[in-house]
């Protein structure tokens, strides 16, 4: 014991040593916070006010539209007139030109534009009016329905909660989808980039005959034990400092422009329900609805439970692959791919989180880290976790045996 | 009674017979020498003596007892190939392996300043080693196998990287060593370090010792020792 202690010892100092282990505990929080901060980067609305000159020759839509403070429009009258104005005039940012056909209800219009394309928001903001203004006016004009007694209908929803018998608690079934996937992804990304290293270090050895002198005065268990505990350490340090700086890093962000996240986040969700029948009101009122629902979801699934069975999973995981990588390095991508697979059949398993499919690969050592990830979040039966987890540590031992004999030269 | 004693070791891979019944003894403060050609065996046999190797069958004893893991601290183990860490110290690569031999923190450390005092390789102490010469990592890997003043040092091919005066300093420390009663099996195929240090000798030829006994009565007929090499292992 005392021996493997030397060797962990070693290991993680030697790490902790590199100056490409603190480059990458900066570089790739950094890395996270700036992705997390790219909306603010792209376009800043606040500075940039934006103006579409509207050409309606259906006489359909003139007028109807609403300027904000960031999108103003403007009838321009002709094409011309608007063409020469958005040549003299900066800050137009686009022509709406609706031409006028031959049908009496207008089916198409163009959004021209002059070097820089309009962004995303302008364009989901002019494709909304108009099937808004269309909308309104068709249901006044030829059914005679007022356009709030449509938005009401359009509101009224049924809502179906799926629901325990006996507790009465919410399935909240797409946050549990979620966090299965997040977690289940993280798990192979961890357990395969942490045993890899393994697989880099004991390869240092056996390349350089360090291996030879080592095992002349420690048994070779030790020897893997010691490499596979140390590198580990020094992997989890790293992902604990990656958390937490790219934690700090975005609520440091969040605190700085907290602002402009509420004003992104608006901008993002009305994208994101452009293509939606929704009225103003709703779309106002959905994403209320939908940060409830994620909140109330949250909090109904044990992260407590989830985190420890993690970690278990993560361990346990590591400690096999790293062994099973070393005592076949030839064919440590054949091993992986189970792993990856089970990843990539994620919205299988997720879809029938207790189907044959789910509980075998969840019960397989080479699958199970990522199956029971998946399946976690719904709830497993105790007797197959315990099953799950006696055939990886039963792998876990083997492979480290194996390992063990393949050190020996 | 010797201090190691080796018996009938027969080891092959995949059908091929490397060692075949090799036996030979090593007593305390001589230098036992294993003499032979490419390939005949001896490495494996070397590293069937430090547990590296699994024998198919034979029996390795230290003291009268079959070896085991216990007996690690007391062998020294100075490979063919350099085993160190380049990147590494040299003084804190030392003090690793002499760790690892059972020694704590302070007494390897102690031990092995003591030691590159003597060798004349203090102020390496803080150079990378990957930065040293062949011959100045031989020097280091010496050190290494010494530090825990083992009861038996195995010596492979301890004087290739080695300048003159580098294998006079190396023969001047398993010199000492021996005085103070270490047992040193030495493989080389230097006959003349072989002739010059060794009481006694083993000459292995593929995979079966094939001449074993005390080097001055082998010699005693006016031959040299690398004639009687020769002869054994004109087949």
């Amino acid at each position: 014991m005392k021996k493997t202690l030397i060797i962990i010892g070693r290991e993680i100092r030697t790490r902790l040593r590199r100056p490409s282990f603190w480059l990458l505990c900066v570089v790739v929080p950094v890395v996270i916070v700036a992705l997390y901060a790219i909306p603010l980067l792209v376009d800043d609305p606040e500075t940039r006010q934006q103006t579409v000159l509207v050409v309606d020759e259906t006489d359909f839509f003139e007028n109807s539209f609403t300027s904000s403070e960031k999108i103003v429009y403007r009838p321009a009258g002709s094409l011309k007139y608007a063409r020469t104005q958005m040549k003299s005039d900066k800050h137009i940012s686009a022509i709406l030109f609706i031409p006028a056909r031959e049908v009496s209800i207008p089916h198409d219009a163009f959004l021209y534009y002059r070097t820089t394309m309009p962004n995303t928001a302008l364009q989901a903001d002019v494709s909304e009016q108009l099937q808004t203004i269309l909308r309104n006016n068709i249901l006044l004009d030829v059914y005679n329905i007022p356009p709030d007694d449509y938005n009401m209908l359009m509101t009224t929803r049924v809502k179906l909660r799926t629901q325990d018998i006996e507790s009465g608690r919410e399935a909240h079934l797409k946050v549990r989808t979620v966090a299965g996937i997040a977690l289940a992804a993280l798990m192979v990304l961890a357990v395969l980039m942490f045993s890899a290293s393994v697989l880099r270090g004991v390869a240092e050895e056996r390349g350089g005959r360090i291996a030879e002198v080592i095992l002349s005065s420690v048994r070779p268990l030790q020897l893997l034990s010691g490499k596979i505990v140390g590198i580990g350490t020094a992997g989890l340090l790293q992902f604990v400092l990656w958390v937490a700086l790219a934690g700090a890093g975005v609520v440091g962000v969040r605190a700085v422009a907290a602002d402009r996240f509420d004003e992104v986040s608006t901008t993002v969700g009305q994208i994101a329900t452009k293509g939606a029948e929704a009225s103003t009101q709703l779309e106002s009122t959905a994403p209320l609805t939908a940060n409830a629902e994620l909140m109330q979801g949250l909090e109904s699934i044990d992260f407590a439970l989830l985190t420890a069975m993690f970690l278990v999973y993560f361990l346990i995981g590591y400690l096999a692959f790293s062994a099973m990588f070393v005592s076949a390095s030839q064919f440590s991508i054949p091993l992986a791919l189970p792993l990856v697979a089970t990843l990539l059949l994620s919205p299988l398993l997720v879809a029938a989180p207790a189907g044959n499919l789910a509980v075998g690969l969840s019960l397989f050592p080479l699958t199970a880290p990522a199956a029971m990830m998946l399946r976690l979040p719904f709830g497993v039966p105790v007797w197959q976790v315990a099953v799950s987890l006696l055939f990886l540590v039963a792998t876990t031992v083997f492979a480290f045996v194996t390992a063990a004999k393949k050190l020996k030269i | 009674m010797s201090l190691l004693e080796i018996d009938n070791i027969t080891k092959s891979y995949a059908g091929h017979n490397v060692l075949d019944g090799v036996s030979l003894r090593a007593e305390s403060g001589r230098v036992h020498g294993l003499i032979g050609p490419n390939g005949a065996g001896k490495t494996t046999l070397l590293r069937v003596v430090n547990r590296i190797v699994e024998p198919d069958g034979g029996e390795v004893r230290l003291d009268g007892h079959s070896i085991g893991p216990e007996d690690v601290n007391a062998i020294g183990y100075l490979p063919e190939e350099r085993g160190l860490y380049p990147r590494m110290k040299v003084g804190e690569q030392a003090v690793y392996f002499a760790r690892l031999r059972g020694l704590s923190r302070s007494d390897a450390e102690s031990a092995m300043r003591t030691l590159f005092d003597r060798l004349g390789i203090t102020n390496w102490w803080d150079r990378r080693t990957g930065d040293l010469s062949k011959g100045m990592q031989q020097l280091v890997q010496f050190a290494v196998a010494v530090a825990h003043k083992p009861r038996l040092l195995i010596l492979d091919e301890p004087f290739s990287g080695f300048d003159a005066a580098g294998a006079e300093k190396l023969t001047g420390e398993i010199r000492r060593l021996v005085g103070e009663g270490t047992a040193v099996l030495l493989s080389t195929h230097n006959l003349y370090s072989a002739e010059e240090l060794c009481s006694s000798v083993t000459i292995i030829n593929h995979g079966k010792a094939v001449l074993d006994g005390n080097a001055a009565e082998l010699c005693s007929g006016g031959k040299t020792l690398k004639q009687i090499f020769l002869e054994t292992t004109a087949q």
